[in-house]
């Protein structure tokens, strides 16, 4: 039993650009899916005018250091599914 | 166990679910592409490897077998990590919990006999991190967060109401003490305690982090398991002292070998007039060559290193030579999965 019996479909599992795409198709899922809950969270309690406060929104250093320890995260996970996965390293 | 997850783990997880779900669509279009290629059962090899072979040179330009490829190498190597992701997020808050469950009724105690087979460190069944004792709490992740919510809705029909459903088989209602082997999480076990409510209820498995999942979910109901760490191969428990032994989806999980031992064991640990049930995945030898050729190829991409050489054994006979009498081996209630042996005992 081994993946080398089927060489063409070894190699579409092999290509790490498809699985980036999905890792970001799945991290995208995930914010959308927030957006969704936080539009309607904020519109049961009559919140209005948001898009043109978040567009003037400018964040302050505690808000900045959370966005970017959620980036760097972000960029770990999309490094890690250009790697082989971790069944497959030599 | 009533949890919520966070919104990243929960969305994560239904995105991973649902991806899987949506890989049926590519199937048929995949074996319309095999036919077109001109293999169907007369031209399909009868060799196994060259017939994996054959298809995949098949269907080298089928943007539908490309698809499912993808598709399926993403879901398979990140189903484990995302479960495992979700419940990282709440563990601080299900920790005390989870711990607090491991006290109660239901023990864990070594099996007298051996701890774990050489082939359970074979490979990562399924693919996922470190296979059943990859994280500290792989049994929760796995019983509650992969098979509730992702293989749940990844497989045709109720997989809770079939554990029940096949225990109709057995001819009997006054089992005094079950074992049950691959315990796992306990989804099984608990259909047992309900079908048998005045049994006693053995299990065993060689992954403590599943095992643990298992008390948990029976202390939560006040039940009584006695659960043994160890393998069910050689268990060191005294001969003639169950009526019944018993295991879902364990067998195609471990070798060829591995299958006989149980089943010898099982003859040994029953009392006279004792029974086996063992349920598993279809038998090869149940399905046609195309269809032989797609579970082969789920098995190979899927983490399942022992599915060919267990799927191909005739349970039947193998239950015989063990000693067993009025012997079945068949699909439940005349379909193909789950599939049963059934083996009694003599008196
Ligand atoms: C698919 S799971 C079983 C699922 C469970 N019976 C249920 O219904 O959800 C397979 C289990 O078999 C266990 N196993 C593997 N080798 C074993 C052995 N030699 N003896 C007992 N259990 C074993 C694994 O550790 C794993 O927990």
């Amino acid at each position: 039993m081994s993946v080398e019996l089927t060489p063409h479909d070894s190699a579409v599992r092999a290509d790490r650009a498809t699985q980036l795409a999905l890792t970001l198709a799945r991290e995208l899922w995930v914010v959308k899916d927030r957006l969704l809950v936080l539009e309607s969270m904020l519109a049961s309690e009559g919140f209005a005018g948001l898009s043109a406060r978040l567009d003037a929104f400018q964040p302050d250093a505690a808000t900045r250091a959370s966005i970017d320890a959620e980036r760097k995260r972000f960029i770990a996970e999309v490094t890690a599914a250009l790697d082989s996965p971790p069944d497959r390293q030599a | 166990m009533e949890f919520q997850l966070k919104q990243r783990g929960r969305a994560s997880l239904h995105f991973l679910s649902d991806l899987a779900v949506s890989t049926s669509r590519f199937k048929p279009r995949i074996d319309a592409d095999i036919k077109a290629a001109g293999l169907d059962e007369a031209t399909l090899s009868d060799d196994l490897d060259e017939r994996l072979r054959q298809v995949d040179a098949a269907l080298a330009d089928s943007p539908a077998a490309a698809a499912l490829a993808a598709l399926t190498e993403y879901s398979g190597v990140n189903h484990g990590r995302v479960a495992a992701a979700a419940f990282d997020e709440v563990r601080g808050e299900l920790e005390p919990r989870l711990k607090a469950l491991m006290q109660g009724p239901t023990t864990i105690e070594p099996i007298p006999g051996e701890r774990r087979p050489s082939y359970a460190d074979a490979a990562w069944i399924h693919r996922t991190t470190g296979g059943w004792d990859g994280h500290e709490y792989q049994g929760f992740i796995h019983g509650e967060l992969i098979h509730r919510e992702y293989v749940a809705r990844n497989y045709p029909g109720d997989i809770f109401a079939q554990r029940r459903q096949i225990l109709s088989v057995l001819p009997r209602r006054d089992y005094q003490r079950i074992f049950e082997i691959g315990t796992s999480s306990g989804h099984y076990t608990l259909q047992i305690a309900a079908e048998f409510p005045q049994a006693e209820i053995w299990g065993c498995d060689p992954s403590l982090r599943m095992l643990e999942q298992a008390q948990r979910v029976a202390n939560e109901r006040g039940l009584h398991w006695r659960l043994f760490h160890g393998s069910a191969d050689r268990t060191g428990l005294d001969a003639g002292s169950v009526d019944l032994v018993t295991s879902y989806i364990v067998l195609h999980e471990i070798p060829r070998e591995a299958i006989h031992a149980q089943l010898r064991e099982a003859y040994r640990l029953l009392r006279p007039g004792g029974d086996i049930l063992f349920s598993d995945v279809t038998r090869y030898a149940a399905l046609n060559k195309a269809g032989v050729r797609w579970a082969e190829y789920n098995a190979v991409h899927g983490g399942e290193p022992f599915w060919r050489e267990s799927a191909s054994l005739d349970l039947a006979e193998a239950a015989r030579a063990a000693g067993f009498v009025n012997v079945r081996s068949e699909g439940f209630g005349g379909g193909i999965y789950p599939w049963f042996v059934y083996g009694h005992k003599p008196s």
